[in-house]
């Protein structure tokens, strides 16, 4: 009974921290921070908007936008993958003025999961 | 004992190599929402409960502490059956008896989502439960074979107004399910047994603070923390036959969920919350995997051809 109990702890714990090195795994892709960081003001338009997913993410297929508050596309058009990192979104902006701003990304995962979602910043009057 | 022993590395080792794949274990739009602790999620998924582990808050008839495990594999992109099973330990309450303990009975689940709105962060779905009666000893199991119909449903609270966009992390789940046991009464004499009809339901609140910091405000919390949900689950169970008849147990649970790529961590306490359900506090705890994203490219078999990832467009 007792080695039924232990196996029962063990061998889960075991799976668990096997598991938990998943080198060759896959996942859905979600946002761990962005810069602008998501709901702040700041003062000056910022070059570009970066999000920075938990894992990798398929180049083609990844996008970002981003929107004024009259619904008006204001990127420069050229969302794509830091080449360097591929667990990073970003699009350059021109130079904004005050306002709020709404990001809109789409995540495709290397396993081809897709998440979406959108946020705010905003620039702040001088 | 090394019968259960072979049949549980069996089952671990089956799911090891033959589990599943899906799209979305919990995730309807922008919003995740994890398994549980308490209550059955309403999400068909490709998803295992490595461990389990529930000590029971004491009531009249002594305190229960079990080790479990729950595996559930979709079929198609809406429907998933599931199998658990848990080691029992039980310390009776009264002076003279013994300590015992004994693998409980399996229990076997399908489940099917009706309605999904990704705009609403929805989901409304139906189940059936069937606890095999008797494959236990009856020390720990019951006798009686337990058939579960149930309603389950999910939903995100992100379509509220901007004015209470600190609510929006916040998603409700639920359950109602009617146990039925298959005969009202099993054994004869002392042994005699009544096999009440139990209505169970609850409701589980979640924050999660992977939305806040994603979707409303960075509000600077880091690593680790930045993938904890904070929860409270509400689970309850009334007699619906005779001879308790309108007893209910209560419990509150409130804990804690660690969401990461592949695992998830939950830790819970139980709260009774009248004197039918207990007087201690309880405690309950959760190491779950999401096998679709740990191995995509090996659980993608289903009868009625591949799911799961999203086909990339060419």
């Amino acid at each position: 009974m007792k080695l039924l109990a232990h196996t029962a702890l063990s061998a889960p714990l075991a799976l668990t921290l096997a598991l938990a090195i998943p080198s060759l795994a896959l996942s859905h892709a979600f946002p761990t921070h962005s810069e602008p960081r998501v709901g702040w003001t700041i003062a000056n338009s910022p070059p570009k908007v970066t999000i920075w997913f938990d894992g990798e993410l398929e180049p083609a297929f990844s996008t970002i936008a981003v929107y004024n508050s009259a619904k008006q596309q204001v990127d420069k058009g050229n969302s794509h993958i830091n080449s360097n990192d591929a667990t990073v979104l970003e699009v350059d902006l021109p130079n904004l003025g005050p306002g709020t701003y709404r990001v809109y990304w789409k995540a495709l995962a290397k396993d081809t999961h897709v998440t979406e979602g959108d946020f705010s910043f905003a620039i702040a009057k001088k | 004992m090394s019968k259960y022993l072979v049949i549980l590395l069996a089952v671990l080792l089956s799911v090891h190599f033959y589990a599943t794949n899906a799209l979305g274990h919990g995730v309807i739009g922008k919003r995740f929402i994890p398994s549980t602790l308490t209550l059955e999620d309403p999400f068909p998924s490709d998803e295992m409960d490595l461990l389990t582990f529930d000590r029971a808050p004491k009531d009249k008839e002594g305190r229960e502490t079990s080790f479990g495990f729950e595996f559930a594999k979709r079929l198609t992109p809406d429907f998933a059956i599931g199998v658990g099973w848990e080691y029992i330990f039980f310390d009776p309450r009264e002076a003279g008896e013994h300590r015992t303990s004994g693998a409980g009975n399996p229990e076997f689940s399908l489940k099917y989502a009706l309605y999904r709105s990704v705009e609403h962060e929805g989901i409304l779905s139906v189940g059936l439960g069937v606890e095999a009666g008797g494959v236990g000893p009856k020390r720990v199991a019951e006798r009686v074979t337990t058939i579960t119909p149930a309603l389950f449903f999910g939903k995100g609270l992100g379509d509220l107004p901007e004015s209470l966009s600190y609510l929006k992390p916040l998603s409700i789940t639920g359950s109602f399910g009617v146990n039925n046991p298959a005969n009202r009464t099993t054994g004869s004499g002392d042994d005699k047994e009544h096999n009440p009809t139990t209505i169970d339901y609850g409701l589980a609140v979640i924050y999660s603070i992977p939305y806040l910091q994603s979707f409303i405000k960075d509000v600077g919390i880091g690593a680790p923390f930045d993938r904890v949900f904070p929860l409270v689950e509400f689970n309850l169970s009334t007699n619906a036959s005779k001879p308790d008849r309108g007893q209910t147990t209560a419990f509150a649970n409130p804990g804690l969920i660690w969401a990461g790529r592949y695992v998830q961590l939950g830790l819970e306490a139980q709260v009774p919350m009248n004197n039918t359900s207990g007087k201690n506090v309880g405690v309950r705890g959760l190491i779950h995997v999401f096998i679709d994203d740990i191995w995509p490219n090996i659980f993608t078999w289903t009868p009625g051809g591949i799911i799961g990832p999203t086909p990339i467009p060419k």
